[in-house]
């Protein structure tokens, strides 16, 4: 997974720079970010505070004609909690592959990728497989709305049941 | 986590050329205890700032909260600094697939 990251983000730097410089039929973003986290739970009756971690997120969406176009999306995040770290640590990654149509200022679409989840407790990790649709709606460039539906399986389950 | 399914509904708003503002509301819900088989359901809240800084380079803040409504499952929150940086002319607002850390926070409050 960390291979693949470093891959894409060349990727996109590539894309950026080229993106820049020119028009293209393609556009996107990257973005990095500090996430501080709290959660309660009751178990022990205590709040594990602070999580802290960070955020990567980067997608390119690809326009095609008849206002369609393809995109992608990946992103990564972790949290570990300050007092003990390197135990209680959450990370996830997501990566999904989306097509979409754009009718003025209406926009639907689907997307399935793999969420990919491990915590502290567990040996391996957890593959999960998302699908999804989305719709948005633009009006008069100020105020934009976007909805979206999901499920979120584990894949392992999924592999059984097929198999 | 078993299954979960989720669904969000956002809105933003354009204040300026550099400053926007988003808000989102969104529900999760499905099986989280892989052993127990335990169901469980958790709204979600997030409000997100965003200022154009310079060119095609934003800086944002957000803050996202989940709430189960039940004490045995509890209650997170995330507040996120960072940089974005949009490429190719057209923002692509809104396009966060999932709500990651309501997505994790559920499995991690749910797999006991």
């Amino acid at each position: 997974m960390k291979t693949a990251l470093i891959t894409f983000g060349f990727a996109l730097g590539a894309m950026t720079g080229a993106a820049l410089a020119q028009d293209v039929p393609f556009s996107g973003y990257v973005s990095l970010g500090a996430v501080q986290s709290t959660n309660d739970n009751y178990e022990f009756e205590t709040n594990y505070n602070p999580w802290r971690g960070l955020d990567f997120g980067a997608a390119v969406s690809f326009d095609m004609s008849g206002g369609k176009s393809i995109d992608l999306e990946l992103r990564n995040f972790s949290q570990g909690d300050a007092y003990y770290s390197g135990y209680y640590v959450t990370s996830g990654q997501l990566a999904t592959a989306g097509y979409n149509v754009n009718n003025g200022a209406l926009g639907y679409g689907g997307f399935a990728g793999l969420y990919v989840s491990k915590d502290y407790y567990e040996e391996g990790a957890d593959n999960n497989l998302i699908l999804g649709g989305k719709l948005s709606y633009a009006m008069a460039d100020k105020v934009s709305l976007f909805a979206q539906v999901g499920d979120c399986r584990k894949l392992q389950a999924i592999m059984i049941w097929v198999g | 986590m078993g299954r979960v399914n989720f669904g969000t509904v956002s809105a933003s708003y354009q204040v300026s050329d550099a400053l926007r503002l988003a808000a989102s509301l969104g529900a999760i819900g499905g099986k989280v205890g892989d052993d127990t088989g335990e169901t469980a359901t958790a709204r979600a809240y997030s409000l997100e700032a965003s200022y154009r800084v310079s060119g095609p380079v934003k800086v944002y803040a957000n803050v996202n909260c989940y709430n189960t409504g039940d004490a045995d499952w509890g209650n997170g929150r995330t507040i996120g600094l960072g940089l974005k940086v949009n490429f190719g002319g057209k923002s692509m607002a809104n396009g966060k697939v999932a709500d990651l850390d309501a997505l994790s926070n559920m499995r991690w409050g749910g797999d006991w």
